[in-house]
C-alpha cells in the first residue's frame, strides 16, 4: 500500500490568534476577530477587516527584525507562522536542506511597494524597493527565518494559492521528489486588494454572514499558516507525532468568468468530488465541510448549488470560519486547513458567525445549537478569482 | 513512481524574435538596445474584436501560444509560470491609486492583475475544467510550473498538460527591473511567451521527451553538479549567460565540468524577462525536433547529432533548475 501523507505539524497566525492554541480557544468560545480598521491605511474605515492584532513593529520584535529593516508583512506573517509550524513537526534547522517550502500568496510585498509607488512615479523614490517584494521575494524571506530549505517556490492562484501549494507539497512528496514539505500561505492586507475588493463592489460594512439571506459581501482578513506534510514511512523513522492525514486533494478550473462563480459551481462541485474520488470515500463519510463561504451573494450561491449537487440530501453540516477571520484571501486554504484539524483534533464543530436566515437554494450552515459529532473526514474548500477551485480532505489517523 | 515518458508534442512562442515561427534558427533577430517589446503577430488572425477589446499583451500571447502548442489538443491540466503576471494592469490600478486616492477606482485593472488571470484566462476561453496552477518564483516561475507537470505526469495523475510561461514588461516594468537587474554588456530587458504541450503518449509525432529535471539548492556550482549525474554526455547544453558578470561566472563553473561540449546562450536570442526560461526550454525542444541548432550569434556550432540537450538555469538566489530533453528512444 501506498505511504500516507502525514501532517506532522501545524502554525497559523490570524486575526483570532497567534498559534493553533490560541486560535482554538476562540473558535470553540465564538469570538471572532472581524473589527474596525487598526494598521491598515485606508480612507475606508467604514469596512470591517480581519487584521492579525500585531503591529509590523510588533512581529519584528517577535522575530528579532531590527526596526529599521524592511519586511512585507506578508513575510513576517508568515515567518511567525511557519515557526510554529516546524516547532510543532519538531523539524530542526539541519533537516530543511532535504525539507521543500512551497508557499502561496498574490500580493506579496505589495504594502511596501505601494507605500513607494508615489514616489517612484514622482521620479524622487528609491526604485529600489519595488522588485524586492514580488512574489518570489515574499516567499525566499519567510523561509529566511527559519533556515535553508531544499527547495522554494511560490503558487499564486489568488485566494486558493495556499491550498494548491499543499496539492503541489503533496504530489512532490509522492513523486519521491522529499519526504517533508511545508505548504502553506500567508497574505497581507493591503490598500491594494481592500481598494481593488471595494471597487467590485463584494465588501460588506457590516461583518460578514456567509450563506445568510441578508449576507451582503466579504470582510477581508489577513494571516498566514503552514501544514508539515511528510511520507508516513519518514515520519515513523523519525519518531514524529501526527495529527491528520491528507486522504485527498482536487483541484478544478470554473473556467467560467475571471471574477465571478458559475450560477451551478461546476469547478466547486469537480474540485471536492475529485478530493473525495482521490480518498476513495463516499460523499456520506464527509463528517464536516469547511466551506470557503466568503459571503459574498455570488460565492455562497455557487457554492451551495455544489454542495448539493455532490452530497444531495446527505449534506454534512457546513460552516464558514470566515465568520471569524475574514476572507484572507492567499493564506485561506491553509489557514482554514488548520482550523479544520484542530477542530478533528478537538472534536467540534466551528460555528459560522452571523447566520440567522437561510436563503432559497443556501445550504444552513451550523450554528451554536448544532448537535456535535464526531469528525472522521473533513474537506476544506478554497476558490478563487479565475475559477482556480480547490478543495482539500483531511482525515482522522 | 512510475518512469513514465513525458513527451513534448508542441511548442510555440511569441518573443523578440518572429512569432509563431522557428525562422530564428536560421535568420535570428539581432537583439540591439537595453529594451525591447515582444514582435507580435496579427492580432486579428488569432483574437476576436471582443478578446482584443478585454486582452492585454500578455493575455493576448499567451493566448495565441497556448493555441499553437495544443494544436487542436485538450490538454488535462494548465499550468502557468510568471514572474509578474499582468503587470500592465496592476501599474495602473497601483497609479489609479496613488495618484487618484481610493474614491474613484475602477475595477478593471484589479480585476486581471492577479497572476493566475494568465492560465485561468487560457482555461476560461477553452473551457477547460481541469487542474489549473499558476507559479510565481522569479526566474524559476517556468521551472515550477513544468515541475508541477513534470510530477503528475510521472504519477499518472494526468496523462497531458499545457505548460506556459508569460511575461511582459511595461517601460515602467523595464525601469525598475534596469535599476537593480541589469548591468553593462548584458542582453537587453525584453519579454514573451512559450508554451509547451506535453503528454506521457505519442498521441502525435514528439519534439521531443523530458527526461528528467529539477528545482535545486544550486548557487555553489559544486552544489549544483551533482544533480545533473543523470544527464551525462549532452550534446549540447542550453545556458542563461547574459553578459552580466556574477550570472555569467556561474554558467562558466558549471559548463567547465562539460569540456568540448558546445553551449548555446539562448538570451543571446530571447533577451533577459523573469520567465525568459521558457523560451530557452522551447528552443531546447524545437531544435531537438529539427535535428539543427541556431547560426550565429548564437551558437554556430555543427554538432553531428543532436539527440540530448541539457538545460541549465541560474539567475540568482540560491536555488538553479535544469531539464534534460532527448530524440525519443526508438526512432
Amino acid at each position: 500500500m501506498e505511504d500516507r501523507i502525514l501532517i506532522t505539524g501545524a502554525g497559523i497566525l490570524c486575526p483570532i490568534g497567534l498559534g493553533k492554541d490560541e486560535v482554538c480557544r476562540r473558535l470553540v468560545a465564538g469570538r471572532g476577530g472581524i473589527g474596525p480598521v487598526r494598521f491598515l491605511d485606508t480612507v475606508h474605515r467604514n469596512y470591517p477587516c480581519g487584521e492579525v492584532p500585531f503591529s509590523d513593529g510588533q512581529m519584528k520584535e517577535m522575530l528579532s527584525v531590527p526596526e529599521g529593516k524592511t519586511v512585507p508583512r506578508t513575510a513576517l506573517m508568515g515567518a511567525l507562522a511557519l515557526r510554529e509550524a516546524l516547532e510543532d513537526a519538531g523539524l530542526g534547522r539541519d533537516m530543511l536542506p532535504r525539507v521543500a517550502f512551497v508557499s502561496g500568496t498574490t500580493v506579496g510585498g505589495m504594502d511596501v511597494t505601494e507605500k513607494h509607488y508615489p514616489e517612484y512615479l514622482a521620479g524622487t523614490g528609491p526604485v529600489g524597493d519595488i522588485p524586492l517584494h514580488d512574489c518570489r521575494s515574499c516567499s525566499e524571506l519567510t523561509a529566511s527565518f527559519a533556515g535553508s530549505f531544499g527547495m522554494i517556490t511560490t503558487v499564486s492562484t489568488a485566494c486558493s494559492s495556499a491550498a494548491n501549494a499543499i496539492i503541489l507539497g503533496r504530489n512532490l512528496i509522492r513523486a519521491g521528489l522529499f519526504d517533508v514539505v511545508v505548504a502553506g500561505g500567508s497574505e497581507s492586507l493591503t490598500r491594494y486588494h481592500f481598494n481593488g475588493f471595494r471597487s467590485l463592489m463584494i465588501l460588506d460594512e457590516r461583518p460578514c454572514r456567509p450563506f445568510d439571506a441578508t449576507r451582503a459581501g466579504l470582510n477581508l482578513g489577513e494571516g498566514a499558516a503552514y501544514l508539515v506534510l511528510e511520507r508516513e514511512s519518514a515520519a515513523r523513522q523519525r519518531g514524529a507525532g501526527a495529527c491528520a492525514v491528507l486522504s485527498g486533494c482536487g483541484n478544478a478550473c470554473d473556467a467560467y468568468h475571471q471574477t465571478a462563480s458559475s450560477p451551478d459551481g461546476e469547478g466547486a462541485f469537480r474540485a471536492m468530488k475529485a478530493a473525495l474520488e482521490e480518498a476513495g470515500l463516499e460523499p456520506s463519510a464527509i463528517s464536516y465541510i469547511n466551506a470557503h463561504g466568503t459571503g459574498t451573494p455570488n460565492n455562497d450561491v455557487s457554492e451551495s448549488a455544489a454542495m448539493h449537487r455532490l452530497f444531495g440530501e446527505d449534506l454534512p453540516p457546513v460552516s464558514s470560519t470566515k465568520s471569524f477571520t475574514g476572507h484572507t484571501t492567499s493564506a485561506s486554504g491553509s489557514i482554514e486547513s488548520v482550523i479544520c484539524l484542530l477542530a478533528m483534533e478537538k472534536g467540534f464543530l466551528p460555528v459560522n458567525l452571523g447566520w440567522t436566515t437561510p436563503f432559497e437554494g443556501g445550504v444552513i450552515p451550523v450554528t451554536p445549537g448544532t448537535p456535535g459529532r464526531e469528525l472522521r473526514h473533513v474537506l476544506c474548500n478554497a476558490f478563487a478569482f479565475g475559477g482556480n477551485d480547490s478543495s482539500l480532505l483531511y482525515s482522522k489517523l | 513512481m512510475i518512469d513514465r515518458r513525458i513527451y513534448v508534442l508542441g511548442a510555440a512562442q511569441v518573443s523578440v524574435q518572429e512569432p509563431l515561427s522557428s525562422s530564428w534558427l536560421d535568420h535570428p533577430v539581432p537583439l540591439e538596445g537595453g529594451y525591447l517589446r515582444a514582435r507580435d503577430p496579427q492580432w486579428r488572425d488569432y483574437l476576436s474584436a471582443l478578446q482584443l477589446r478585454r486582452m492585454g499583451p500578455i493575455l493576448r500571447r499567451a493566448m495565441v501560444t497556448s493555441q499553437a502548442a495544443l494544436d487542436g489538443a485538450v490538454p488535462e491540466a494548465i499550468m502557468t509560470g510568471t514572474g509578474l503576471g499582468c503587470i500592465e494592469h496592476t501599474e495602473q490600478f497601483l497609479t489609479d491609486l496613488c495618484t487618484g486616492g481610493e474614491e474613484m477606482l475602477s475595477p478593471a485593472g484589479f480585476m486581471q492583475s492577479t497572476h493566475n488571470t494568465v492560465g485561468s484566462l487560457v482555461a476560461i476561453q477553452t473551457r477547460n475544467h481541469g487542474y489549473n496552477c499558476t507559479y510565481s518564483q522569479g526566474s524559476l516561475s517556468f521551472e515550477s510550473a513544468l515541475l508541477d507537470a513534470f510530477v503528475q505526469l510521472r504519477l499518472g495523475k494526468i496523462h497531458s498538460a499545457l505548460v506556459g510561461g508569460h511575461d511582459e514588461t511595461t517601460p515602467k516594468t523595464y525601469q525598475v527591473v534596469a535599476h537593480t537587474c541589469l548591468s553593462e554588456g548584458t542582453v537587453p530587458v525584453t519579454e514573451g511567451s512559450a508554451a509547451l504541450y506535453l503528454s506521457d503518449s505519442p498521441d502525435r509525432e514528439p519534439l521531443c521527451a523530458l527526461t528528467g529535471m529539477g528545482i535545486v539548492r544550486g548557487a555553489d556550482p559544486a552544489e549544483f553538479l551533482p544533480h545533473l549525474e543523470k544527464a551525462a554526455r549532452p550534446d549540447v547544453i542550453f545556458a542563461g549567460r547574459c553578459g552580466r558578470r556574477d550570472v555569467d561566472a556561474w554558467y562558466n563553473a558549471v559548463l567547465e565540468a562539460y569540456p568540448g561540449v558546445p553551449v548555446l546562450d539562448y538570451k543571446q536570442l530571447f533577451g533577459e524577462f523573469f520567465s525568459v526560461s521558457a523560451l530557452g526550454i522551447y528552443a531546447a525542444a524545437t531544435c531537438l525536433s529539427q535535428g539543427k541548432l541556431p547560426v550565429a550569434p548564437a551558437c554556430g556550432t555543427e554538432v553531428a547529432e543532436l539527440r540530448k540537450i541539457l538545460f541549465i538555469n541560474h539567475y540568482e538566489g540560491a536555488f538553479a533548475s535544469y531539464a534534460v530533453f532527448e530524440k525519443p528512444c526508438g526512432d
